[in-house]
């Protein structure tokens, strides 16, 4: 036998076809990975990334197809198959046991009948590094992971892909929950993986993402491959278009009108709020009808600031007042914010949202039930006609109820997540990261939902992790820093670099520059546009 | 209020029929309730008498004391939970009604104060299980041992007793509740599963409880009072046995309060039978009704091929397992990624 001419694929899929039942995830996907190389895959939500992912994972094996690694076809039969071949995976779940410390978390599944999980010193200092090198604290190992932040979750999962050996790294939208200097830290770390030969497949709805890291990228399509790549005809443009199969789908997203609100027309206000005990207190106004935005790295104070508004966590000081008919109201609880008409749709989609016996249907409903209803009875018809409303107005696939909702790729489970508190039609919806994992068109979409839901009047407080998100939707932003808010930008001020600045507690004018000593320099900074 | 968001191609999963999963569920499920018709022929071919309406009566009458006391197990188990004090409460409710109606209490006010007392034993279980963070299994066995103390020491352990006479018509397999010739008992129940199973499927309650089982964190957010849940599948499991109760009291009319032992097991076997999943959210009392009719036939038949009761309890025991290693294997993680 020959040698090839070039150094075989890490790892390769051949003439892949995938079913779960009679749905057809995946048919003749192809994909080939070089050593050395940063490989994007890419498609809409549910074209089969995940599955393709879970193929290589050892999660699942193909229906049919071959599966190649170093050019020799092999049957990865279980994780710890794919883990003996040196492929380690982040799953697009961010799967964290709250019953152990976060270190065993890293080293689960590394232990046997006889043989203890491997956590001594050495293996303790090879977690800390990780971690360190993440931007993250080493003590984020030592405590259950349940107060954690999605973001510090995430780091626990890299964690446990990175500390052990691998040729192969696969990212499932795991950089979806990450701030951007997480990010950053993160793509730094892969560039050195990458010299070294090590190879990455890297899924991501983030264009931007994408354009900085890879070095070729394949495209999905409802399930089949439409091709691949190289670096240099990966635009958003072309890839947006293979990925829809529409040539105009390319086009940038134009950042919408901002509307300037009248400022004296606040609905929901928080008075000298305190978010953590050290933290200084500031105000905060939400003007009817707008879209206000919340920025800020993680653990910044972002993600306790909505749920504050919320009524999910209580403030350390101060208290959130919400307009009811005229006159303030204080938020106490997330059940009184409910009634007095605010809505809020949690980041934790695992943790906090999605149940995962029940159907798509009943996913989407639980909420809002008791409007449909008489002395406790639900008019199942009327559900039902709401669901298919809401499902289709969100463009969750498949179109269909009575699914499952385990049986959903990310990406749409988000959309029922997020439907289940549209169907509210709250007169304030707080949406903690509600996009994440959603791909570029439904984002577009949802955008443009959220506009008219606001020209109708109801009022939108968004947390993002995206700059680009917050300059697209927006009317102003609330950039939170050291657990408060930092900076209210909006109309010229709005712009890319003075949220960038604000995150890191700098004002765009100040003379050290966008990024701080705080912060690490940001990866590719010159690079950075609004590619939506 | 109507952008409706367009789809680039529809994914070819939005064309394709009906998902595994809940294939794989219908089919499991097709199983769970063929299997009380299977179990029956089996039982008319070994065990002769069994053919007849007296025969399928009292096998009626011995599932419905079972199946009223598996409710609260079934819901208990849906929710995440288990009830360990149901045979407590078959205790109870056995020697209240047998004990006060021979010392000449009217029998509705016996039978209102037997249900004040299951209700504070079940909103007691929901309460501390909900309150303290205490696992439902401490709680129950906790509260069982109250049950059972209490009542020995308030009828000094006296075991004496009578019962109406419509108590034990209830349960007899000649009974004919309005001469339409089914034992009341069995009509109670009946009763019962149609309430329970409308609840599960037509009520917003239904569905948090649900929810509650799958979830709680989220189905905090989702406004369901786990609480209030809680305490409301506990009493209505705790009023279920006691109905039990009483129709045993039929039985022997004589007061016991350990008539209610055998129900632990029994009625966990029938919920597993079912194929309830013990990590909650899912299953319905549906299945347990078949749980509920395999385990009495299995029983009876035990007894028709003369096997001893601890023998019976190795066969069961048997049986459970085989039937946990198959049915338990559900809700693997890989489905979560
Ligand atoms: N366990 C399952 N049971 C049934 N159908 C499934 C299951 N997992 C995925 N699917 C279906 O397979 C298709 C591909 O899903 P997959 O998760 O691979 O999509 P994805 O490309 O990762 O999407 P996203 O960007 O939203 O994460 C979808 O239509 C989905 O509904
Ligand atoms: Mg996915």
């Amino acid at each position: 036998m020959s040698t090839p001419p070039i150094e075989p694929a890490v790892v390769e899929l051949a003439g892949i076809t995938h079913r779960y039942g009679p749905t057809v995830a995946l048919s003749d996907c192809r994909l080939s990975i070089a050593p050395g190389e940063v490989h994007g895959l890419v498609g809409e939500n549910g074209s089969g990334k995940s599955t393709v992912v879970k193929l290589l994972s050892g999660i699942m094996r193909p229906t049919e197809g071959e599966v190649r690694v170093g050019g020799r076809a092999v049957e990865l039969r279980s994780p710890a198959a794919a883990q003996r071949h040196e492929i380690v995976t982040v799953f697009q779940e961010t799967l964290v046991s709250d019953e152990c410390s976060g270190i065993d978390n890293v080293f689960a599944g590394t232990d046997g009948i006889f043989r203890r999980a491997r956590s001594g010193r050495a293996e303790r200092q090879a977690a800390e590094q990780v971690v360190q090198s993440l931007g993250a604290p080493a003590s984020i190992l030592q405590s259950s992971p349940h107060h954690l932040s999605l973001a510090e979750r995430q780091v626990l999962t890299l964690t446990r892909a990175l500390v052990r050996p691998w040729r192969l790294l696969i990212l499932d939208e795991a950089t979806s929950a990450l701030d951007l200097s997480t990010r950053d830290r993160l793509f730094a770390l892969l560039d050195d993986h990458r010299r070294e030969g090590r190879s990455v497949l890297f899924v991501s709805h983030r264009m931007d993402e994408l354009e900085i890291l890879i070095d070729r990228a394949t495209v999905q399509r409802s399930g089949r491959t439409v091709g691949t790549v190289d670096k240099d005809e990966a635009t958003p443009a072309r890839l947006l278009s293979m990925m829809s199969g529409r040539s105009d789908a390319g086009e940038h997203h134009v950042r919408a009108e901002a509307r300037a609100r009248k400022a004296s027309d606040v609905v929901l206000r928080g008075v000298e709020l305190g978010l953590a005990a050290q933290a200084p207190a500031f105000d905060l106004d939400v003007r009817r009808g707008e879209i206000l935005g919340i920025g800020g790295l993680d653990g910044q104070g972002g993600s306790h600031l909505v749920e504050v508004l919320a009524g999910v966590r209580p403030s350390t000081s101060g208290r959130v007042e919400v307009d009811r008919d005229g006159s303030w109201t204080r938020v106490t609880g997330y059940r009184q914010a409910f009634r007095s008409g605010i809505a809020y749709v949690p980041g934790k989609r695992q943790e906090e949202g999605l149940f995962p016996s029940l159907t798509v249907g009943d996913n989407l409903s639980l909420a809002t039930l008791p409007r449909y209803s008489r002395v406790g009875v639900f008019r199942a018809s009327s559900v039902l006609a709401r669901v298919r409303e809401e499902m289709s107005r969100l463009g969750v696939v498949p179109h269909d109820p009575s699914y499952p909702i385990t049986g959903l790729s990310g990406g749409n489970a988000q959309k029922v997540l997020v439907g289940r508190w549209l169907a509210a039609e709250p007169d304030v919806l707080i949406l903690n990261d509600p996009l994440r994992g959603v791909d570029l068109g439904t984002k577009r979409d949802f955008y443009a939902l959220l506009r008219e839901l606001t020209e109708a009047g109801t009022t939108v407080v968004m947390l993002s992790t995206e700059i680009e998100e917050l300059l697209t939707c927006c009317d102003r932003v609330a950039v939170c820093q050291a657990e408060r808010v930092f900076d209210v930008l909006e109309g010229e001020e709005l712009t890319y670099d003075a949220v960038l600045a604000a995150m890191f507690g700098r004002h765009v004018d100040a003379p050290a520059g966008p990024t701080g000593p705080a912060g690490p320099a940001p990866h590719d900074s010159h690079d950075r546009k609004v590619t939506l | 209020m109507s952008t409706a968001i367009t789809q680039g191609d529809a994914p070819v999963a939005a064309a394709s029929p009906p998902p595994p999963k809940r294939r794989a569920v219908r089919a499991s499920s097709v199983l769970v309730y063929l299997s009380p018709v299977a179990m029956f022929v089996v039982l008319t071919l070994t065990t002769p008498g069994v053919l007849s309406t007296t025969g399928v009566m009292s096998l009626l009458v011995l599932a419905s004391v079972l199946g009223l006391a598996a409710v609260g197990q079934t819901w208990a188990v849906m929710i995440g939970g288990i009830d360990l004090s149901i045979p407590a409460t078959i205790g109870m409710a056995n020697v209240l009604v047998t004990t006060l109606y021979a010392e000449g209490w009217g029998f509705g006010r016996i039978v209102l104060l037997v249900a004040v007392v299951s209700l504070a034993i079940g909103t007691a279980n929901g309460l501390l299980s909900s309150l303290f963070g205490l696992h439902p299994l401490v709680v129950t066995l906790g509260m069982a041992s109250l049950v059972t103390g209490s009542v020995l020491v308030a009828t000094d352990g006296n075991t004496g007793g009578d019962v109406p006479g419509f108590v034990t018509d209830a349960v007899s397999p000649v009974g004919s509740l309005w001469g339409i010739g089914v034992p009341a008992a069995v009509v109670l129940w009946l009763l019962t599963l149609a309430v329970v199973l409308a609840v599960e499927r037509r009520t917003v309650f239904g569905r948090r409880l649900y929810a509650l089982g799958s979830n709680e964190r989220a189905a905090r957010l989702a406004l369901v009072r786990p609480v209030m849940i809680r305490v409301v599948v506990y009493s209505v499991g705790a009023l279920c046995a006691s109905a039990a109760g009483l129709l045993l009291a039929g039985f022997s009319g004589g007061a016991s309060v350990s008539i209610g032992d055998p129900y632990l097991f029994s009625t966990i076997t029938a919920v597993v039978v079912g194929g309830t999943s013990l990590l909650g959210g899912a299953g319905t009392y549906a299945r347990t009704v078949a749980g509920v009719l395999v385990t009495t036939m299995f029983t009876t038949l035990l007894v028709g091929l003369e096997i001893g009761p601890n023998m019976q309890q190795v066969m069961l025991g048997i049986a459970i397992l085989l039937l946990i290693t198959v049915y338990g294997r559900d809700r693997h993680v890989a489905q979560r990624l």
